[in-house]
């Protein structure tokens, strides 16, 4: 989205730090809702930022957790740290974001 | 400046989505909790041009505030923001009467032009509302839509709507500027009178030796002028309503003419002696006294009690303090449709200012400096240095005033021929010096005007320039 500057979309990846950490301590509680909420909240803002890969994995955690299924919410919060430990070059040296 | 309230719990959202409306010179009030937002929206303490809400928010939804706002009559265009898996709830928003909705992920340029879409909107929808109040008060005003709430001007209202079905006549009592000729209107609005003319004339403004003419018409060739013959007011407001402001002003001789019209419902036209039947109600005001008047033998006694049938006192404005402030808004708004402003409303000591001020010039004066703050006031609230600094000039150009203001204001009494002089003077420097359209207006010829002009010299030798 190239109206969002590059400090935004940097602030917006570090941000996603408390989500992932929230995600996992969510899935050690067995904690559907908050899941839901995490995952509805990335489906909305993840493209907006220029994520579309992050957007699905959110549509997907909402969707699991509606349905309770554990699997898949592990399998996505796990797919979710992979895609946030991939942008740690990107919050340590802030070059261009990608953009969509 | 317009302002937008932001209602969105992804905080990275309301973040980019203010810092864009920041930069787009929009003033932005964000809240990430939609039952705060919701609680302040309610209580009156934030207001905006248009309220962009998320949908999907925990406790209190888009759709949430969108129905508590109509609800409670807060009819601020809401646009609500939904994610493309959302849309029967986006439609749902639209049939409760959200204004838009826009889809994540979101694009701001074509967010900002639903935006300004939406403020468009609510300005046409506020004016048309405006426009249609000020139609209904100068033309087809009744009591209900006159602003007042203090208990005389009430009782007054009340007397106003109760008589006008009635054929008695109605003498309105009350100093210049009060609106009288609005409580007249009213009346007429609401009498069975009210789909035949209502005709107006102000006695003191036309000069004697006219006003017979005014109100009976004429014969072709009564008098030097009379080139054509012509109606009188009488018979234009034939089965209506004549109203005649300020008839304490009227001279003696013509108020025995206007007593043997009342009485025979006939009038004869200047130069003619056949009689003609009217039916027309009468309805007169004064600012003066009449049994003073009566008194001292300038008013017929026998006319005063025709004319009274139905007394109504309209109070001064400072008599009437809670009006004030009301009144005030009224115009504001009326004014602001017109300018096509926005103006949001008074400062605090703007409001002391008004509420202390005396109001010589009653509601008009009021109206006036209303209207030229809202001309020229820069921000978009009205401040007591410019209401001060408008209401000083009021006071000292003349010209802005009526004849009857600018008279009456000195509380002297006169001559008839000193009034006569003195409504020349105020017609003269009302063009500005310009002797020909003056006599014009006059309907005297040049020559009469400069005989005129000579006389005043004589006795205010500085007073024409």
């Amino acid at each position: 989205m190239s109206m969002i500057s590059p400090e935004a979309i940097k602030k917006y990846v570090q941000r996603r730090s408390d989500d992932l950490k929230a995600c996992k301590q969510a899935v050690e509680a067995k904690d559907y809702a908050i899941i839901e909420n995490i995952g509805h909240k990335l489906k909305g803002n993840g493209l907006t930022f220029g994520y579309p890969e992050l957007a699905d994995l959110g549509k997907d955690m909402e969707s699991a957790a509606m349905e309770k299924d554990m699997g898949v919410i592990e399998t996505k919060v796990n797919s979710f740290e992979k895609w946030f430990n991939d942008k740690a070059d990107l919050i340590a040296e802030s070059p261009a974001p990608p953009q969509p | 400046m317009s302002k937008i309230l932001i209602i969105e719990d992804d905080e990275d959202i309301l973040e980019i989505a203010t810092a864009f409306f920041r930069q787009k010179d929009y003033q932005v009030t964000g809240f990430s909790n939609s039952g705060d937002a919701l609680e302040q929206l309610l209580k009156g303490k934030i207001t905006a041009d248009v309220i962009l809400t998320d949908m999907k928010m925990p406790y209190v939804s888009g759709l949430d505030i969108l129905r508590e706002c109509r609800a409670t009559g807060i009819d601020t265009p809401v646009i609500v923001i939904t994610s493309y898996r959302s849309m029967e709830s986006a439609l749902e928003a639209i049939q409760q009467g959200a204004y838009d909705y826009v889809v994540k992920p979101l694009n701001f340029p074509q967010l900002q032009i639903s935006v300004e879409r939406a403020i468009h909107f609510a300005r046409l929808k506020n004016e048309n509302a405006t426009l249609r109040t000020v139609i209904q008060t100068k033309e087809g005003s009744n009591v209900d839509n006159i602003v007042g709430k203090s208990p005389r001007f009430l009782k007054a209202l009340d007397l106003a709507k109760r008589v006008a079905n009635s054929q008695a006549t109605v003498l309105i009592n009350g100093e210049s500027g009060t609106g009288k000729e609005v409580i007249a209107r009213a009346i007429h609005n609401m009498s069975n009178r009210r789909k035949k003319p209502f005709v107006a004339i102000n006695c003191s403004a036309i000069p004697e030796n006219l006003l017979e003419s005014e109100l009976f018409g004429h014969a072709k060739g009564s008098f030097t002028g009379a080139s054509e013959k012509k109606t009188g007011l009488f018979e234009e407001a034939d089965g209506g309503t004549l109203f005649l402001d300020e008839i304490g002003d009227m001279n003696v001789m013509l108020q025995a003419k206007l007593l043997r019209v009342i009485q025979e419902r006939k009038i004869r036209r200047v130069g003619e002696n056949q009689p003609r039947p009217v039916d027309v109600r009468i309805i007169s005001a004064t600012h003066k006294e009449l049994t003073k008047e009566v008194e001292e033998g300038r008013f017929r006694e026998d006319l005063y009690f025709r004319l009274k049938v139905i007394p109504i006192v309209i109070p001064s404005l400072r008599e009437r303090k809670e009006d004030i402030i009301p009144l005030a808004e009224f115009f504001l708004k009326k004014f602001a449709a017109m300018e096509q402003t926005i103006i949001e409303g008074f400062s605090k000591n703007a409001i002391e200012w008004m509420l202390q001020n005396k109001w010589k010039g009653n509601v008009r004066e009021l109206e006036n400096t209303i209207e030229r703050a809202v001309v020229l006031c820069k921000g978009k609230t009205i401040d007591v240095d410019d209401l001060q600094e408008l209401a000083y000039e009021a006071n000292t150009e003349s010209g802005n005033e009526d004849f009857s203001s600018a008279l009456f204001r000195k509380d002297e009494k006169m001559t008839m021929d000193a009034l006569v002089k003195k409504y020349i003077q105020f017609t003269l420097e009302k063009n500005n010096g310009a002797k020909d359209k003056t006599a014009k207006e006059l309907d005297i010829d040049r020559k009469t005007l400069y005989r005129k002009l000579q006389e005043i010299d004589r006795e205010q030798p500085r007073s024409i320039q």
